[in-house]
């Protein structure tokens, strides 16, 4: 620390007998402790906090009867510190403004209340006012959480007001909700989903002592056309400097481990969404299996998921079929209903399910796959593309006789030519898969065992450390500021960028280059022999009273 | 913005966007608001506004607001619909381009930033699960 209040410190004798004592120009007080650490501070000696120490103190019991006021005293004293030791108040700042500071100051969100629990809050900060899967998974894991880590944990929900809204969070009884603006610090701030822009990751770390992600897969990175913004620093920075990773299946932690190197010592866990039928259905009813007149087909209108040449494909080939499908905009098929993504809750995406005799779900590339587990519990037959998630999933899943691999859409169409598939009752009663409830009490394990094993040093002062860095390059993480701000033009009339490294950089070589030149000019001889000329005018025009 | 060069016969076309006004989009889905302005010419009724060979969805609409300011000219209002996912090919270091066509006009480009974090979301969207 720069400096340390007077009222409590511990002193070597060694260092009065060397420096002397507390300076008697201060009279009756405020500034001498100061003044006696920084003199000791110019040969190198420093005040530390001993942040385990309690002191209670009477504030200001001395001065109270005091004829000379406190504020007197200060302004007083201080200008003789300054005096003495300008490097004083630029030292106080950058304490205040540092890292270490910053980090102590977070620590008091450990403390647990009096009933031994700790703040958690869920960053739901990217969540839209819009329906999708992994808003509805976030949600369900968040509803266990209210239920399983109620012993251990206060949960909160850090969500805009219109989300909070549109998916119904007030119904959810016991959850504690903060805004995105929070200045709130909690013991573990959850993320469900990687982040994608800098301000996400800057929030975690600035609202969770202990930050945990949970990334969902690495398609925006795997996808030239999605790969848009760094990535790779703001996803590095997850598996360096965060407390723990989840994945949400072993597909995925295998692909993030392929591209990004661990910090040692990284916790992770593959915590897989629930395989229980049950958690998708909304009444017993669902589960029994019906007759459907669709296909549909599932999926969004990226092109990974591939809805739009499946359909297309199905459309084609089965001309008096009836097909439904989930994610193109336009309908181009005489015999396609077609919705876009986005638009239907959770109502509409059930009633869609029970009308289906079949459901495929063509997409290439997945981190999960709920619509698999979700058409399962509807009692649909699913034909899904072999890919590694879904072949893993199959495993785990009760009613996998019901699941048929496909390895291209020409195969589909193979299999489809030959009927479509029926219900298949599964054979044997398989072990209790993992539900939304024992998944998340799971993970309430996990989290509340990171505490055990965190540390100040290791894990909170490198992550703020880091994060400052790259706070300070903000602008080169972020890419291109406004490029035009409303009313601001520069004099060729054209608007301004609100900020642009380069031309200010450019900017300051010239004022440079202006002083040097100004230099140059007094030192010049005719600048020497002109200087009586000037003065004299200086006086003309003084005495003229311009 | 620089007005809209007529080839052959001379004219110009005046063009503003004035919504969003620093031309930065700040969210994945939205719209966008301008204006056409003309003294000495009719406004073209067919134009259109792509990126690469995709037309991106407008309307045309009347503003009243720019017509009370600027009395003798032929305004027509234009809103853009867009939704960035569908044209994150095109997009580029957050930089989205627009080419505003109109016959027998130069070709205009329209530049637009794109907010980190409205980019954000729309890559986020692609990991649905």
């Amino acid at each position: 620390m720069p400096v340390g209040v007077g009222f409590c410190l511990y002193i070597k004798l060694q260092i009065l007998d060397e420096f002397g004592y507390l300076d008697e120009i201060y009279g009756r007080g405020y500034n001498e402790e100061n003044d006696l650490i920084l003199r000791a501070n110019r040969c190198g000696y420093q005040a530390a906090l001993a942040n385990h120490a309690f002191v209670y103190h009477v504030g200001e019991a001395s001065f109270k009867a005091s004829a000379s006021p406190k504020e007197e005293l200060e302004k007083q004293n201080s200008k003789i510190l300054l005096e003495r030791y300008p490097e004083y108040p630029r030292s106080v700042a950058k304490y205040f403004n540092g890292v270490h500071y910053r980090a102590e100051k977070m620590l008091s969100a450990l403390l647990p209340d009096s009933s031994g629990k700790l703040d958690l809050v869920f960053d739901f900060s990217s969540m839209g006012t819009y329906h999708n899967g992994t808003f509805a998974a976030a949600k369900c894991i968040l509803e266990a959480a209210l239920e399983t880590w109620q012993d251990r944990f206060h949960v909160y929900a850090m969500v805009s007001e219109e989300a909070q809204r549109f998916h119904n969070l007030d119904r959810l009884k016991g959850l504690l909700v903060v805004r995105p603006d929070t200045q709130r610090t909690f013991a573990i701030a959850f993320r469900f989903g990687q982040p994608f822009d800098f301000e996400r990751l800057d929030r975690m770390s600035r609202v969770g002592v202990l930050n945990v992600y949970m990334m969902l897969d690495t398609i925006a990175m795997d996808c030239l056309y999605l790969h848009q913004l760094n990535l790779e620093t703001l996803w590095g920075t997850v598996f360096n400097y965060a407390d723990a990773v989840l994945y949400n299946s072993n597909f995925v932690e295998e692909q993030f481990h392929r591209r990004f190197r661990r910090r040692p010592g990284l916790k992770e866990m593959a915590a897989l969404h629930s395989l229980a039928v049950e958690d998708y259905r909304q009444t017993s009813k669902d589960g029994e299996a019906g007759a459907g007149s669709y296909l549909l087909v599932v999926g969004n209108a990226f092109a990974h998921k591939y809805v739009k040449a499946t359909v297309d494909a199905l459309s084609k080939a089965f001309p008096r079929e009836k097909i439904v499908a989930l994610g193109p905009k336009d309908e181009q098929w005489h015999n396609v209903t077609a919705y876009p993504s986005g638009n239907l809750s959770d109502d509409q995406m059930r009633n869609l399910l029970r009308g289906a005799k079949a459901v495929i779900f063509p997409s290439h590339y997945e981190g999960f796959g709920i619509p698999v587990v979700e058409s399962l519990a509807y009692g649909k037959p699913v034909l899904a593309r072999s890919i590694p998630v879904i072949r893993e999933l199959r495993e785990h899943l009760p009613s996998r006789e019901n699941l048929i691999l496909y390895a291209s859409t020409r195969e589909l169409l193979e299999r489809l030519s030959q009927g479509c598939p029926t219900w298949v009752s599964p054979a044997a009663s398989s072990p209790q898969p993992l539900s939304w409830k024992s998944g998340t009490a799971e993970i309430g394990e996990f989290l509340w065992r990171l505490l055990e094993t965190w540390d100040f040093r290791e894990h909170l002062l490198p992550r703020l450390g880091y994060m400052r860095i790259l706070q300070d390059h903000r602008e080169e993480l972020e890419g291109p500021a406004p490029s035009a701000m409303p009313g601001q033009k520069g004099e060729d009339g054209k608007n301004l960028r609100k900020t642009d490294s380069y031309a200010v950089s450019e900017l300051k070589a010239q004022l440079l280059d202006r002083e040097a030149r100004i230099v140059e000019l007094e030192n010049s001889l005719s600048w020497k022999i002109t200087a009586p000329l000037r003065t004299m005018g200086s006086i003309y025009l003084r005495l003229m009273g311009k | 913005m620089p007005d809209l060069v007529k080839i052959g016969p001379a004219g110009t076309l005046r063009l503003e966007i004035d919504d969003p006004q620093d031309q930065y989009l700040r969210t994945a889905t939205g719209e966008i608001r301008g204006w056409f302005a003309a003294s000495d010419l009719d406004i073209p009724e067919d134009y259109w506004f792509e990126v690469g060979s995709v037309r991106i969805p407008h309307r045309t609409v009347r503003r009243a607001d720019v017509e009370d300011v600027m009395p003798g000219y032929a305004i027509a209002g234009f809103v853009i619909t867009y939704d960035l996912a569908e044209y994150l090919p095109y997009i580029d270091g957050q930089q989205w381009k627009v080419q505003l066509i109109l016959p027998d006009f130069r070709p205009k480009l329209l530049k637009f930033t794109i907010a980190e974090s409205a980019l954000g979301n729309c890559l986020a969207a692609a990991s649905d699960i």
